[in-house]
């Protein structure tokens, strides 16, 4: 779909139609279905920015409707009355994007370059939730469970309740020969891995993956074996 | 699909009449491509970045690559932590790890630039090829290929090549639900019309590093027709390519049986050192895996054999167990 198209898409949504013709552009739009899905999208980013209710019937839009809601929002301007009678949490300053979308009106009030950059922020946001949730305190990498640290990949920060990940240095990780019985790293490591050069240039993978399979030779981390 | 018309036609010519008739018009697309993209991979001089995700844990590797006349040199080294290291050239393989002193020496296959694509890997009974569509990779156009296997015995791959150049630009291992076990994509890329070759060699002193390991130095001892090892039965598809017997830097005391099993795609390299049980390392027995790569340990009583490829670990172990001693 052309910049041109989305241009006019946006300028709708936003009610900036004053030099279009809009039985011309709904014809457009009808009669494509890339442009209906993109009038979809950003009807569905819209309504759950705006906390407003969001159409089912699209696979996403309940994930980016919940993950909104539930995302904490972080301000520092003092609001003049609590928005609860009970709100003395720590966190005072956090509050739902969906009680904020409210009080600061319905009115979509970004342009058409706005309005995008907003629905990408939107999209974003729930992608990177539905990562950290998805990926849970139990479900540590692989790498992770047979390396030296158990500290889980994704942890709680106090007071804010939300799951941030954990950073962890590049050198403190690895890739290696793990057992398929207990997901241990085994002691032939060295041995495994001449075995594996021997095997990537002597076998037929080299031959039409080119030099790409060394880089599991060149990712294989020597330090992090040192360690254990 | 929108191949460069030139490298299309030399790719047309170099596979020449080996496809199946009852190939269709999409699939010979597909296979073409994959054909493309092998000899791109060679032919060209590149040099780029590009992530390799693994075990839930993803490198960013550079890769400089350069042919002519001469043959390959490539040179490709890990951007995060310790910087390891693989040089390659028609010679030798040079793997060093800064860190550790360590550097592995090898010999390598002679490579020539523009010999023909494998006709297997475009006529395999075990896999269907399909062109699955357009993609972008690194801002750069590119057509999306399935390798699908026709059972589990085997990993399926999907291939993004480079509309332009037939370059592969990101690529998947995928399990039997089409989950990727493994995967390489490339964040940027620059083709390259020459490369100084002074850039292929090694920063390190290699006669100073602190170990050496010429395991190249046997290799003229190498019986190339040798029949040590037979299999009872191999996973379906998977035949003996190759045997040889030669030392190597894993077992310094004899020399090593090499046997390639493969279906045209996957390749399993099986290993027999010859030492008695008593001798073996109970951490080589077993299946072990680092990302798609499989690996498992058997011990015989004359012997230890070792299956290393890329396949399901079922398979590796299968074919583990299917080797036998002739003598």
């Amino acid at each position: 779909m052309s910049d041109k198209n989305r241009e006019v898409l946006s300028r709708l949504m936003d009610g900036e139609w004053d030099d279009l013709d809009p039985s011309r552009c709904v014809a457009d739009a009808c009669a494509s279905k890339e442009q209906q899905a993109v009038w979809a999208r950003y009807h569905l980013a819209r309504d759950a920015m705006r906390g407003d209710s969001v159409n089912e019937t699209f696979s996403i839009a309940s994930a980016v409707s919940a993950a909104i809601a539930d995302e904490p929002t972080y301000t520092n301007v003092t609001e003049m009355a609590p928005r609860e009678a009970n709100s003395t949490s720590p966190v005072a300053n956090t509050h739902s994007s969906k009680s904020a979308g409210k009080v600061s009106g319905s009115r979509w009030g970004l342009g058409a370059a706005g309005f995008g950059i907003a629905a990408s922020a939107a999209l974003a946001t729930v992608v990177g939730l539905d990562y950290f949730r998805s990926q849970g305190i139990n479900s540590v990498p692989q790498a992770l469970v047979a390396g030296t640290s158990t500290t889980p990949a994704v942890q709680n920060l106090p007071g804010i309740g939300f799951q941030q990940p954990r950073v962890d240095l590049v050198s403190n990780r690895g890739s290696y020969w793990i057992s398929s019985q207990d997901g241990q790293r085994v002691g032939a490591e060295t041995r495994l891995n001449q075995l594996l050069g021997d095997h990537i240039e002597h076998s037929p993978v080299g031959d039409w993956n080119g030099m790409l399979p060394y880089s599991r030779l060149v990712g294989y981390d020597a330090t992090v074996g040192a360690d254990q | 699909m929108r191949l460069n018309a030139k490298l299309r036609g030399l790719i047309l010519t170099a596979v020449g009449f080996s496809l199946p008739l009852s190939v269709s018009a999409d699939e010979m697309d597909a296979q073409t491509l994959l054909s493309t993209m092998s000899m791109s991979m060679r032919s060209l001089n590149y040099e780029g970045t590009f992530v390799h995700i693994k075990n839930g844990h993803a490198d960013l590797l550079h890769v400089l690559h350069a042919s002519d006349e001469n043959g390959q040199s490539e040179r490709m080294r890990s951007l995060n932590g310790e910087a390891r290291e693989v040089i390659r050239n028609n010679q030798i393989v040079t793997c060093i790890w800064p860190g550790s002193g360590d550097v592995i020496v090898n010999k390598s296959k002679s490579l020539s630039p523009l010999r023909p694509a494998k006709a297997a890997l475009v006529s395999s009974a075990h896999y269907s090829v399909t062109h699955r569509g357009d993609d972008r990779v690194a801002g750069i156009k590119t057509d999306v290929v399935d390798v699908k296997p026709v059972d589990n015995l085997r990993y399926g791959y999907r291939f993004w090549v480079d509309q332009s150049t037939g370059m592969m630009l990101r690529s998947m291992v995928l399990d039997v639900n089409e989950q990727p076990v493994e995967e390489l994509m490339f964040t940027a890329i620059e083709y390259l019309n020459s490369v100084d070759p002074e850039r292929f060699k090694p920063d390190v002193d290699i006669d100073r590093s602190q170990q050496v390991q010429a395991a190249s130095n046997g290799q003229d001892s190498i019986k190339a027709v040798v029949d040590k090892v037979r299999f009872q039965s191999l996973p379906a598809g998977f035949e003996e390519r190759s045997e040889s017997l030669r030392m190597m830097a894993v077992r310094e005391d004899g020399p090593v049986s090499h046997v390639v099993v493969s279906d045209g795609i996957s390749t399993i390299s099986v290993y027999v050192e010859y030492v008695a049980r008593a001798k073996h390392d109970p951490s080589a027995l077993g299946s072990t895996s680092m990302g798609a790569l499989n690996a498992f340990g058997l011990s015989l009583p004359k012997a230890l054999v070792t299956a290393v490829g890329e396949a399901p670990r079922e398979t590796v172990e299968v074919i583990a167990r299917a080797a036998r001693l002739t003598q």
